[in-house]
């Protein structure tokens, strides 16, 4: 999978002041790659992630995905082809709350219609350490957990493009540490294209290449 | 997603968040019951109604009129249409007298044809012509102590007491009525001379047709050949509708208070469902970034939305299944109604249909505000758009449009539905600014106060949302409460005769005019009064400024309350009166009335009562033309004048001035004033024996019988008020569920910073003890101010409060609201600021 950015451009309105945020932006990822987006607070990491993602629209420029432009997708196209080609794994873990871990996992293939057996979400749950927590919810279990089963959630469809915000920010060093060893070891396992925001140098350090963000542009 | 999959979704999140689930289902369950019951109530008496509507018309089609009917006239309208049987009767008030003991009573005089469907069950012997027998029902045997076999005089007859009517079948659900019936055969109805000596009567023809034949048509071919507006033609169909008209009117107002007890529990519903909505807002964003489109987001809400509103439904249903016993035993004990209550599929498809519609329609906001949310919100801090877009807006009008089709279908009446609606959109919108100033008073007071207080006016002023919905809800049901014993009382106090001393105690009608020195006389001898006689001149309207005047035909079912009573009004004769001057119990509104006419000025001057001329659509300067037994008068509308109708003094819709009406046909009214209860008892006994076609009412009794009726339906309406009462209170504890839910972690955050338990507990306290306290006296005040408004303006009579009742409600209430808001408070006291390190 190749991501393809090329002069991306997003500002906000505040009052009657224009702010812009992200500022010509150009990136290239290739298939397999995994790459870091780093920046200080408020140097518009999470705004770059929302776009790559579709969750918010860009002024100027285009994002394309394996060559698909998601410049003109409608809301419900987008929802459709984020399913089909990305996945998520959040500083704040994210998980549905009501359902178990096993179910947390299983969601994102019930909502593509994807058949799936119970061997494989108790693979993905084995790959991630939690195959005995597979009947716990999210408030049951610690925050590493979280974290990991996000990252078992993200990676079940086989996501051509995982994104990722600050994966370890919610995690004492120690935790973080071992939840981003096994994020790291899964990615290259599967070869999964993979960015991640963070500000953490060392983090970032492990990826193929870094970007920096400042002053909304790539340094 | 594949549906089954979204309805497992849809009902992992129903009990991930169980306790607003059982809220939500609890609270449409309140609502529904009161409306359930009497949608079997009303489907219990319409249908009850139709099926006995042969017998209780006597026939399949009924043509009757306050007169009697020639036999060319009889022959026209029966070449019509094909009959198997028919039947005639006479109907007509006389006195009854036994010993010292007298009785109104409508005597009803039948050939031995009827009735032509069903059958009367008479104590003693079947009816027959054989001899002249008489039946009664029981109120007269009892009051004036008949034995059986005894000879009793019905005019210049004697007829021998046969036994008592156990059943009638033409009576149904008929209870209130001027007079007991009694009945004799027609065959000995001449000897009687109650005609000849200027009785009142009715005289009714009853046809059976052959099965199958359709009415309608029928009917509407009579009305060509019977022209006159005041003969009645009737079919079964009309006969249903009219056999149950005072019980429907009273279910009508019962209704509009069921609805009271719905539009709460849906406001609180849509309160539930917003707050867990809000609650729900980031896993809905997860689902967006899984990859859930919008379109299956709002079907898994909607799916969520029919199970609860389905589980509301099955438990009202299992609810009423356990009351409905419960409400029989209370409608046959209490108000003496044989109406068997039975569950019909109609009743629990509409109140299905209801509990379907009307969650769905509470879910809107929420649908509006699932497609605006972004998923954008997990990633970044974004300001969340409440539901005030258009689209919301629009909800809202849709919502009290729906609301007041309700209403319309519930009261029949577009001016009640639209007075109810207006008034409870109304009052939510005096609430809700009401609750603004409360707290912004309340926060420029707290100023000065400790810390504790401040902080507990703090929490009210910025959630007014909440502090707005508790102070709505209690306020609107408690002041449904309190209304009604005003209401009663003031009936009670302005119609019950000990009272009021200026309220007569009999009634006279039918007097003849040759009849008026001898009752004058017999009245000064024994009671030592003058009567005053008022005439009655009967009539009917030919034209309205010179266009004629037709009688409506209704056709269809869906007719309102005020179509029924124009109707009514317009198709039957009209009695006229004349006098110089207006009495005690008329007041003139508007321009003038001239008492003595002089044929050089022009027309008569009539006066109009206002109600009559506005439901008559008639004004000052219209002229009106009036056939008095074949003759044409016309008149000018000059003045309108109210009347009190409760001071039951002859009084008339229609007054002429003298010097118009003196030669035509007609007979007086009079009424006695209060006087020694045997001298009564003796002018009552004279009157009945010399003058037998007179009738006498006895105020005191009709009175009584009447406040019997205020009495069982004040209770009827009183039980759904408490309904209502109920529902508040759910929502008050609703709100405080979810309002101890929120203030929990800042009520940990307090005892972090060193608050004691007991100060917090405090503070939430007493924000719910001001919004309660605040929202029951402000019920009760506004319940006496609509009172107030409803007594002087739709009943028209005194304002006389019931403090008694008030004391007892508010005695009632607070204790009840008290226990409430200590429970709902009690997590308070177990607040554990771990809660605080491990949440975070």
């Amino acid at each position: 999978m190749k991501l393809e950015i090329t002069a991306l451009r997003k500002s906000y309105r505040q009052g009657q002041e224009k702010l812009t945020i992200l500022n010509n932006l150009n990136m290239q990822v290739d298939t397999s790659e995994v790459v870091a987006v780093v920046g200080a607070s408020g140097s518009g990491k999470s705004t770059f992630l929302s776009l790559v993602a579709g969750l918010d629209k860009f002024d100027e420029g285009d994002i394309s995905v394996n060559g698909h432009s998601i410049k003109n997708l409608t809301t419900a196209e987008m929802t459709n082809f984020r399913a089909q080609n990305m996945a998520f794994v959040f500083q704040q873990f994210h998980l549905v709350p009501h359902l178990t871990a096993f179910e947390n996992i299983a969601l994102p293939l019930e909502i593509l219609n994807r058949p799936f057996t119970e061997t494989e979400i108790t693979a993905a749950l084995t790959a991630v350490g939690l195959s005995h927590r597979g009947h716990h919810k999210p408030g049951e279990l610690s925050g590493g957990e979280c974290q990991r089963l996000a990252l078992a959630r993200g990676l079940i469809t086989k996501p051509s493009l995982l994104l990722a915000d600050e994966p370890s920010g919610n995690l004492d060093t120690e935790t973080g540490q071992r939840v981003m060893n096994l994020f790291f070891e899964q990615v290259r396992a599967t070869k999964t294209t993979t960015v991640l925001v963070t500000h953490d140098r060392e983090l970032a350090a492990r990826c193929d290449r870094i970007f920096t963000l400042k002053n909304g542009r790539f340094e | 997603m594949k549906l089954p999959k979204l309805f497992r979704l849809a009902w992992l999140e129903l009990v991930r968040f169980k306790s607003s689930s059982v809220f939500l289902i609890l609270n449409l369950t309140l609502g529904l019951i009161g409306f359930f019951i009497l949608q079997i109530f009303q489907h219990s008496l319409t249908l009850q109604s139709e099926e006995k509507a042969q017998t209780v018309l006597g026939g399949d089609i009924s043509i009757n009129a306050r007169r009697a009917f020639s036999e060319e006239e009889r022959l026209r309208w029966e070449s019509k249409f094909k009959y198997e049987a028919k039947t005639q009767q006479f109907w007509l008030s006389t006195m009854l007298r036994n010993g010292e003991d007298t009785r109104l009573v409508t005597v009803g005089v039948f050939d031995s044809h009827f009735p032509l469907y069903g059958k009367f069950k008479l104590s003693g012997r079947d009816f027959t012509d054989e001899s002249p027998l008489i039946w009664a029902d029981p109120e007269v045997k009892e009051n004036l102590r008949l034995e059986d076999g005894q000879m009793i005089a019905i005019g210049d007859k004697q007829f021998k007491f046969a036994g008592t009517i156990e059943e009638d079948p033409t009576r149904l659900f008929q209870g209130l009525g001027f007079a007991p019936i009694v009945m004799i055969s027609q065959r000995y109805f001449a000897d009687t001379n109650l005609l000849k000596m200027g009785s009142t009567f009715n005289e009714e023809w009853n046809y059976k047709l052959p099965a199958g034949t359709d009415t309608e048509p029928i009917k509407k071919e009579l009305f060509n050949v019977v022209t006159d507006p005041s003969v009645r033609i009737q079919t079964t169909e009309d006969s249903a509708s009219d056999s149950n008209r005072v019980l429907k009117y009273f279910v009508d107002y019962l209704g509009l208070v069921a609805l009271v007890a719905l539009g709460l529990s849906f406001l609180c519903g849509t309160y539930l469902l917003q707050w867990t909505f809000l609650n729900k807002r980031k896993t809905i964003a997860i689902y967006k970034t899984l990859g859930l489109s919008n379109t299956k987001i709002v079907v898994l809400y909607l799916v969520q939305n029919f199970i609860v509103s389905f589980m509301a439904c099955v438990l009202s249903y299992l609810v009423v299944l356990a009351l409905l016993p419960v409400c029989q035993k209370l409608l046959i004990d209490t108000f003496n109604l044989p109406l068997n209550l039975v569950f019909s599929a109609q009743a629990t498809i509409i109140t299905l249909s209801i509990s379907l519609l009307g969650p769905f329609l509470m879910v809107v906001p929420q649908i509006i505000q699932i497609v605006d949310l972004r998923p954008l919100m997990l990633l970044q801090s974004i300001k969340l758009e409440g539901p005030t877009t258009w689209a919301h807006r629009l909800w809202l009008l849709f919502s009290v449009a729906v609301f007041w089709s309700l209403a319309v279908w519930q009261s029949h009446s577009l001016k009640v539905a639209s007075l109810f609606t207006g008034s409870v959109v109304g009052l939510i919108i005096v609430f809700r600014y009401l609750t603004q100033l409360l707290l912004f008073l309340l926060e420029k007071f707290s100023v000065n106060l400790s810390w504790d207080l401040k902080y507990a006016v703090k929490g009210l002023t910025r959630k007014p949302a909440s502090a707005a919905l508790v102070f709505t809800t209690m306020s609107l049901a408690t002041m449904v409460l309190s209304l009604l014993p005003h209401i009663k009382t003031s009936i009670v106090n302005e119609v019950r005769p000990e009272n009021q001393s200026l309220i007569p105690s009999l009634f006279l009608f039918d007097v003849q005019p040759e009849q008026t020195a001898g009752i004058q006389q017999l009245a000064q001898n024994i009671l030592g009064q003058d009567l005053f006689y008022s005439p009655l001149v009967r009539s009917r309207i030919l034209k309205i400024n010179e266009e004629k005047y037709e009688r409506t035909i209704v056709e269809g079912q869906l007719q309102t309350r005020e179509e029924d009573q124009e109707a009514r009004f317009r198709n039957r004769g009209v009695n006229l009166t004349y006098r110089s001057s207006l009495q005690d119990s008329e007041v003139l509104v508007r321009g003038e009335f001239n008492g003595i006419y002089e044929k050089e000025s022009g027309l008569p001057e009539i006066s109009l009562e206002t109600d009559y001329a506005d439901r008559m659509k008639i004004k000052i300067g219209d002229v009106m033309t009036f056939d008095v037994q074949g003759l044409e008068i016309k008149a000018k509308v000059t003045s309108l004048r109210k009347v009190k109708w409760t001071s039951f003094q002859p009084n008339f819709f229609i007054l002429f001035p003298q010097g118009v009406l003196e030669e035509a046909p007609q007979m007086f009214l009079t009424s006695v004033k209060k006087a020694n209860t045997s001298n009564i008892k003796n002018f009552q006994s004279q009157v009945a024996d010399g003058y037998r076609n007179v009738s006498i009412i006895d105020i005191n009794r009709t009175v009584e019988k009447s406040l019997k009726y205020v009495d069982q339906m004040a209770l009827g309406l009183q039980l759904m008020a408490w309904l209502a009462v109920i529902v508040g209170l759910f929502v008050f504890i609703v709100l405080l569920n979810t309002q101890v839910k929120e203030r929990l972690y800042e009520m940990n955050l307090l005892q972090i910073m060193g608050a004691p338990s007991g100060e917090v507990f405090k503070i939430v306290s007493l924000q719910f003890l001001v919004l309660l306290t605040g929202s029951v006296l402000f019920g009760v005040l506004l319940g006496l101010a609509m009172a107030w408004v409803l007594i002087s303006y739709f009943f028209k009579i005194g304002t006389e409060f019931d403090g008694q009742y008030l004391v007892l409600l508010i005695t009632i209430l607070f204790p009840v609201c008290g226990f409430v808001l200590y429970s709902g408070l009690r997590p308070l006291k177990r607040l554990n600021p771990m809660d605080l390190i491990r949440s975070s």
